[in-house]
């Protein structure tokens, strides 16, 4: 092919890539494209392939460093077993309590939903951390599920591809979580920051926030269930506006994932969404 | 490069990229493999080889990144294309305009990168400017180190191929 027509099929190119580009912006509906899902299905199994290898070499690492450590990290673990099935019982007893209560007044519960493993395959340290790839087994992958581990949240799916799916962080700047200070039940919302922190917005002057508190999902965007642990209170201060600039800490060490969980729930009713103000 | 040399380059990133961000989360940041693979493309001088290859390179990226899709397939596409124009008109054997061309590529890429960001959304995060003076010294000089290693090893096994012919000739 001539210079000419490579110019050309150049201008080309780069034309299909803007309309690409602003087709996944938020006022054209944000969606995420065919080709993506395409070339993630094309990476994500030799990111796969890579992990087993690298995860054998590792397992192989740590079985010859000895017994010693693993009879230390047993003990240990045996202890944390002792506590955590006392305070299991403890629970057990308050959630018969609830249940109890709740039939009396006719309250039903929401859904708590189901959780599947999914083994993180990628994680996107390039951009401060803001995307994860996951790879989940018959594990029915829906766009917005939630995404969680034992420590708290971590994100929701934003892209699907086969069994693997793609994850945008809480500490993404174009996330935004519904949440709750757990001590006073006020609500804002959670959005990611530059360099992967996160910030609890919308809390008035007034409101009483305090550092070391824990903050919560509410329950209200209608993607998390609430009560899932997103992070601390680590800074307030008085903002510019009419409110507090409230800094977190996630409760969720990002770069270190190695599982996740996805939470399959019922999700809000159509006519609920488009009843929302906004909605079209 | 041929296609066949194009795609095993490109397997080859990918799996180091892969291992690299698992063994060590900051290699990633500091190193684009993928660029390095676009420039070694278009190092051939042909310039749709070089987009190609660059449009390749950047959408693979782009599935495994967090940004906006098409970002790096639009730079590395732009990337590629002006390296292979370049390189039809610089020697790419004399080291000093190897480098030239190398650093320009990823000057290139990462103003393409930062200024598209901040056309799609004026609150994007500005990269750091040490972070993104480290991806384009690791990026050129990675990129020389190879492409310097893919002449010689070429060098060498046309001198063999040469030898082996004489020495037939003789017996």
């Amino acid at each position: 092919m001539d210079e000419r027509r490579t110019g050309w099929l150049l201008i080309f190119l780069l034309m299909a890539q803007l309309l690409l580009l602003a087709s996944q912006l938020p006022a054209a509906g944000g969606g995420k494209s065919r080709l993506e899902a395409g070339a993630l299905r094309t990476l994500a199994p030799v990111g796969r392939l890579v992990n087993g290898i690298v995860g054998a070499g590792h397992n192989t690492t740590e079985w010859f460093r000895g017994r010693e450590s693993l009879r230390r990290e047993n003990a240990l673990l045996l202890e944390a077993n002792r506590s955590m099935s006392l305070e299991l019982l403890h629970l057990q007893e308050l959630a018969g309590q609830v249940e109890r209560l709740s039939e009396a007044v006719s309250y039903e519960p929401p859904d708590r939903g189901t959780l599947r493993v999914a083994d993180v395959l990628y994680i996107d340290h390039a951009s401060w951390i803001r995307t994860l790839v996951v790879f989940a087994p018959k594990g029915e992958l829906m766009p917005n599920q939630a995404v969680l581990t034992s420590e708290g949240l971590v994100g929701r799916v934003v892209l699907v591809a086969g069994d693997y799916a793609k994850i945008q962080l809480i500490t993404d700047r174009a996330a935004g979580v519904g949440a709750m200070v757990q001590r006073t039940r006020r609500q804002g919302l959670v959005q990611g920051t530059s360099r992967g922190g996160l910030q609890l917005t919308y809390l008035p002057r007034q409101s009483d926030v305090r550092i070391g508190d824990r903050v919560v999902t509410s329950g209200i965007d209608g993607i998390f269930p609430r009560g899932i642990l997103i992070g601390v209170v680590v800074s307030v201060e008085t903002g510019t506006d009419l409110f507090q600039e409230i800094r977190l800490t996630s409760a969720v060490d990002f770069g270190r994932l190695d599982h996740v969980y996805m939470l399959s729930r019922a999700s809000v009713p159509e006519e609920v969404l488009e009843a929302l103000p906004g909605e079209q | 490069m041929n296609t066949r040399y194009f795609f095993l380059t490109l397997l080859t990133a990918i799996l180091i990229h892969f291992a690299a961000s698992r063994l060590l989360p900051g290699f990633p940041v500091a190193v684009d493999v993928f660029l390095v693979v676009t420039i070694l493309n278009a190092l051939s001088g042909d310039s749709l080889t070089g987009l190609l290859g660059g449009l390749i390179c950047g959408l693979l990226h782009d599935a495994l990144s967090g940004e906006a899709y098409g970002l790096h397939g639009f730079a590395d596409t732009l990337v590629g294309y002006a390296t292979a124009r370049v390189a039809q008109r610089l020697a790419t054997r004399r080291i000093a305009g190897l480098l030239a061309i190398l650093l320009s590529a990823a000057v290139l890429q990462q103003a393409v990168l930062i200024l598209m960001g901040v056309a799609l959304n004026p609150d994007h995060n500005l990269p750091e400017p040490l972070w993104v003076a480290v991806r384009v010294v690791s990026g050129s000089l990675l990129g020389l180190a190879l492409y310097l290693f893919t002449l010689r090893t070429r060098d060498r096994m046309a001198e063999a191929r040469r030898n082996r012919r004489s020495r037939l000739r003789l017996e």
